[in-house]
């Protein structure tokens, strides 16, 4: 008649407990290794983000420095170009249209040179104020282009946040799991000290 | 497993000697405490390094908090300065420039008008009056309405100077209108200009300091975490001790039974 010992029951029990010990040791580990890579990835996606922030700081403040200056020598060119323009207008109010006299066509010839220059004064304001908005345009292209990556870089931190949030509860699941094996195997010890305790008191 | 290996091997025949059985027994027992008390010991080290860990975790994130409270305000102020240049960059850069602009085109309407002046300029006055009034009822922009106002105003003034002296002064008043409102046109654009830039400059430091909000927040966040990780490792510490005790107790307690057992068995 085959028969089974305790001592044999309770090394089967051990050994599966150890076994089960073994797979819920390797998935905590696994969640650990799993929580330092996401916060690993998760202070990297945010460093990346704090680049692209400081990336549109700075081409905010370019364009707005490239602009601004675009922008006042468009506008001191205007003026120019007005006082010129000005001065045109004031010396030809004075000349009769019917008067060639020396002086008259020096004056003829100032107001010619003033109203070339008031011409080109206007021309490179105008410019000037194109290129300003020119380059607002451009520095907010790339300034939103920055933000934009910035974005995405908070999402993909916020997603490694998750993963770290999971691999913690998973630690956690395997540590309770760990807990009841524990838990299970002392009371089958219990119960099997009892039981040889009986077996002694009987003998 | 701790129990099931020293029982297992206590359990074997012990009725055979009593007196040699007893004498294992105590040395499963005092060998049980030793490890119960190494374990223990053990356990006790990690648990100090885990409130060691948690205590300067706890510290570094009051510290993060106040560095992220900080760049915050600081961000927020920064933002409320920006907008508020930003305004009075627009407002100057743009709607000064464009009312000085009208004013500079009715003036240059009027200098160049002539002995027709004055019926010019009569006319456009009533017609930018009108243009204001109907622009302002039809739910035109009140920026361009005061725009035209003001330009109204300005021609209705030039008219009446017209009416009093001759074309070619009129004409000369509005050269000088002209070249005035242009003046006043560029250099209104050119403190727009710097308005602009020095909201632009507010608006980088609030993008530095959400820089450094941000940051900060991760270095929050990765701390939260570590003090998480540390008190989980600090309840599992505290967890597995007692679960050691309990197992050295129940061996304990199992030895002192099976000693009863055998006491009263003999």
């Amino acid at each position: 008649m085959t028969t089974i010992s305790p001592s044999d029951a309770v090394g089967f029990t051990s050994e599966l407990a150890a076994l089960l010990l073994q797979n819920e040791a390797n998935q905590a580990e696994s969640a650990h290794l799993q929580r330092d890579a996401a916060r690993e990835s998760f202070l990297r996606d945010a460093q990346s983000q704090v680049s692209e922030l400081n990336a549109a700081a700075k081409a905010t403040l370019t364009s707005a420095l490239v602009s601004a200056g675009f922008s006042m020598v468009g506008s001191a060119c205007a003026i120019s170009g007005a006082i010129s323009q000005f001065k045109a207008d004031t010396t030809s109010a004075g000349l009769d249209p019917k008067d060639f006299s020396c002086s008259a066509v020096d004056l003829r010839r100032i107001v010619a040179g003033e109203q070339k220059t008031a011409k080109i004064w206007n021309a490179i304001g105008a410019t000037s104020t194109a290129l300003a908005e020119s380059t607002t345009m451009i520095g907010q292209s790339i300034a939103g282009h920055d933000q934009a990556a910035a974005k995405r870089s908070e999402l993909a931190s916020a997603q490694a946040q998750w993963e770290a949030s999971d691999a913690s509860s998973a630690i956690d699941k395997a540590t309770k799991q760990s807990d009841t094996i524990l838990d299970t195997l002392q009371g089958i010890q219990r119960d099997q000290n009892a039981s040889n305790n009986a077996i002694i008191g009987r003998i | 497993m701790l129990a099931v290996s020293n029982t297992s091997g206590s359990a074997v025949a012990p009725w055979q000697s009593s007196v040699p059985a007893n004498d294992c027994r105590a040395d499963q027992l005092s060998n049980a405490c030793a490890l119960l008390a190494l374990l223990v010991q053990a356990q006790s080290a990690s648990q100090s390094g885990c409130r060691t860990a948690i205590e300067v975790n706890a510290q570094k994130l009051d510290e993060l908090k106040k560095e992220l409270a900080d760049a915050v305000q600081k961000a927020k102020e920064a933002s409320e300065h920006s907008g508020f240049l930003g305004f009075l960059g627009d407002v100057f850069g743009s709607d000064i420039a464009q009312i000085a602009g009208a004013v500079a085109a009715v003036a240059a309407v009027v200098a160049t008008g002539g002995a027709s002046a004055p019926l010019v300029m009569i006319l456009v006055a009533e017609g930018l009056q009108l243009g204001a009034k109907a622009g302002a009822e039809l739910g035109l922009d009140p920026k361009l309405c005061m725009a035209l106002s003001l330009a109204s105003v300005a021609v209705g003034l030039c008219t009446g100077t017209g009416e009093l002296q001759a074309a070619g002064t009129i004409a000369q008043v509005g050269r000088d209108v002209e070249v005035g409102a242009k003046i006043l046109q560029g250099a209104s654009s050119i403190t727009g200009g710097v308005l602009g830039y020095s909201a632009a400059r507010y608006h980088e430091s609030a993008l530095h300091y959400q820089a450094d909000a941000v940051l900060t927040q991760a270095r929050e966040d990765t701390t939260n975490l570590d003090i998480d990780s540390a008190l989980s490792m600090l309840q599992s510490a505290v967890r597995t001790a007692q679960r050691e005790t309990s197992t050295a107790s129940e061996i304990v307690q199992n030895d002192s039974d099976a000693n009863t057992t055998l006491s009263d068995r003999i």
